[in-house]
């Protein structure tokens, strides 16, 4: 015989199992690996408007030692981090909601989060804008309520940032929290108000823990592409919100500097990977001490 | 603070082994137009072995979660050791919860499952060390204490749930089935074996499930439930061999209840079979009015003390043919057909005569052990 059956009971041949993969694997290769390696290559080039192409460290040295590169970094983790935190405050106790006590409402207000979700990203943007405005909706319905005197200047700062990038994720958030919980027995929180928890006790040593790989998830999901994201800085953020995306755009499209901004992108990536890394770490020894 | 809130021993056991672990006060729940229990009241006894017994639907879980402090009765009161503890919540509750599902935490080891509570009482660590290690040493899962619950099969994670209630000394421990996601064998194995437990720890068990078989192994009492109510409350003697209605002989064990009309109620109570009018030694509680004769009944009589004949013997006897002969191992089962065409099971010993289907035959009880029940519709 040589079909082989596979776990899912389906006998595939080895040249038909051959033809169904080549198929993804060459997608891959040509336009992921490809560009990948090429990138790589020229982030170890001179390769701006005058460059010679020959090799150097140059770009490297000067992304991870130019002090105005390494606090748009900063600048860029301490929005990204902030917006995740808010995410993660807000979307939990939606999660737990929904998980636990939406009952029949379960469904649509899952499909009302998803829908959220289905506005044009652009067009979410330019809403904030008008929001955020000094005359804008906001600054004129904080005033009419006499909590300020002066409109707050919003737009335009690392906080419209981190809340344009807060708003533009909640689903993607919630939405793997939620699935984690759904498989958090009930009988294991009446077990533990039996034991004596209170409600923060059951926080934090049953739903937490129990909740850590919709958290992973999440931030899988979101926090990669918030950190690459040049979209929101470019409408909302101005000259404070600025972000490291933005400048590898810059980078390419206005300097033409190819070479600092591949080796942009790959400190990026390096980020995003370490971020992932520590966040999967310390999910694990939480769930060793609870 | 009340001594309820506490779990001290020694200030519980102060008030005196007078006052019950636990008083339902004529205990009603409601969830929205659906009565689930209805004006039950009972008491367990200190160390007694305490069983909720009935079918599905009954409300023994419902009065479990009560008494767990998950449901809030509709009316009525709870007593905990002679102290109101009907708006206790359940984390401050001296009782504690055996699940069915068993509910460990699934992120926890066997150590941290149990010193759960432990911890939540703040006790000092080395205390909370002694407690967990004796508790697991009870349910003889020592050996085990550092494996995650997933590495546990259904018996022993059922122990590991037994040693986290436990270990926290509670007043009452309560039990929701716990035994019920076990095969038959490791669940006579566990019976057995929880009874020796109670035994040992002395605390109050109440203790819900739905197998007679069960709740007779191990109760010291037994409250038989049926929509809600309590049918009859009794030592599983008494429930067995003098139930109250025809509910509580039908539902626990096998009995023959023969179709019959009361001729004399009171202390040597007489029935009318058809023709014959038969005696029985006892007779469970009969409509609220004055009985009657003419009332329906049914007269109760177990199948492992009837006799069956060839020949038609002195007294009282009821003719009967052999139906199914159906060798049982401990003995023969024998379905009968009475007057009438009423089903007759006998259990007669294993080497008694060799009964073959569509024999005739005569069956005859001891009237000291036969009962009469009033029918419900009466």
């Amino acid at each position: 015989m040589s079909a082989r059956v596979s776990s899912s009971g389906v006998a595939f041949g080895r040249r038909t199992a051959a033809a169904v993969l080549a198929s993804p694997v060459l997608t891959l290769l040509v336009f992921f690996a490809g560009p990948l390696i090429y990138l790589t290559w020229v982030s170890f080039t001179r390769a701006d408007i005058v460059g010679d192409g020959s090799f150097t460290f140059d770009n490297y040295a000067e992304v991870l030692g130019e002090p105005i590169y390494r606090s748009i970094f900063l600048d860029t983790i301490v929005i990204t981090v902030t917006a995740m935190l808010i995410l993660f405050l807000v979307a939990f106790p939606i999660a737990s909601f929904l998980a636990f006590r939406a009952g029949k409402w379960e469904i649509p207000m899952l499909l009302a989060l998803v829908l959220t979700d289905e506005l044009n990203p652009l067009i979410r943007l330019y809403a904030w804008q008008i929001v955020m405005n000094k005359e804008g909706v906001l600054n004129r319905f904080l005033q009419a309520i006499g909590l300020i005197d002066e409109p707050l200047t919003i737009l335009f700062t690392k906080t419209a940032v981190v809340v344009v990038l807060a708003t533009g994720s909640l689903a993607f958030v919630v939405i793997p929290i939620y699935a984690a919980l759904k498989t958090v027995n009930r009988t294991l929180i009446e077990a533990a108000r039996d034991l004596g928890a209170g409600w923060p006790t059951i926080l934090r040593e049953v739903l937490l823990p129990l909740a850590a790989t919709g958290f992973i998830a999440a931030i899988l999901i979101v926090f990669v592409p918030m950190l690459s994201d040049f979209a929101s800085p470019a409408v909302v953020g101005g000259r404070e919100g600025y972000m490291i995306a933005s400048l590898i755009e810059e980078e390419f499209n206005a300097r033409g500097d190819w070479g600092v901004g591949s080796a942009l992108s790959f400190v990026v990536l390096a980020i995003s990977a370490l971020m992932v890394w520590v966040s999967i770490k310390i999910s694990k020894v939480g769930r060793l001490q609870a | 603070m009340s001594t309820v809130g506490e779990r001290d021993r020694a200030e519980v056991s102060a008030r005196g082994p007078a006052t019950p672990a636990l008083e339902l006060d004529r205990v009603t729940k409601r969830f929205d137009d659906v009565i689930a229990v209805d004006d039950v009241s009972l008491a367990v006894e200190r160390g007694e072995f305490f069983s909720l017994l009935g079918p599905s639907g009954c409300g023994k879980t419902t009065t479990l979660r009560m008494l767990a402090g998950f449901e809030e009765p509709s009316e009525g009161r709870l007593l905990l050791d002679g102290v109101e503890a009907t708006q206790i919540p359940p984390f401050k509750r001296p009782t504690n919860l055996v699940f069915q599902n068993y509910a460990l935490f699934p992120h926890m080891s066997v150590y941290r499952n149990v010193a759960f509570g432990p911890r939540r009482a703040k006790l000092p660590k080395p205390e909370i060390d002694r407690r967990v290690r004796e508790a697991l040493h009870t349910v003889q899962m020592d050996a085990l204490a550092d494996r995650m619950p997933a590495q546990l099969s259904g018996g022993q994670q059922q122990r590991v749930g037994l040693a986290r209630a436990l270990v926290n000394d509670p007043l009452v421990l309560l039990l929701d089935e716990p035994l019920g996601a076990l095969d038959l064998k490791l669940r006579k194995e566990m019976q057995i074996e929880l009874k020796r437990i109670q035994r040992e720890v002395g605390i109050s068990f109440v203790y819900v499930t739905h197998d007679q078989e069960e709740a007779m192994t191990m109760s010291d009492r037994i409250a038989v439930m049926s929509h809600g109510r309590v049918e009859q409350l009794g030592t599983p003697r008494e429930i067995y061999f003098h139930p109250t209605t025809r509910f509580v002989a039908d539902f626990i064990g096998t009995a023959n209840l023969l179709p019959a009309a009361l001729v004399r109620a009171g202390k040597r109570p007489q029935v009318r079979i058809g023709e014959i009018v038969a005696e029985a030694g006892s007779i469970g509680s009969l409509p609220g009015r004055e009985a009657v004769e003419g009332d329906p009944v049914s007269l109760m009589v177990r199948p492992e003390t009837l006799r069956v004949v060839r020949e038609r013997p002195e007294g009282i006897t009821l003719p009967v043919v052999v139906g199914e002969v159906i060798f049982q191992g401990t003995g023969i089962r024998l379905d009968l057909q009475g007057p009438g065409k009423a089903p007759i099971v006998a259990l007669v010993p294993a080497e008694a005569a060799d009964w073959r289907p569509g024999d005739r035959a005569y069956v005859q009880w001891d009237p000291d052990r036969a009962h009469v029940v009033a029918d419900p519709a009466s």
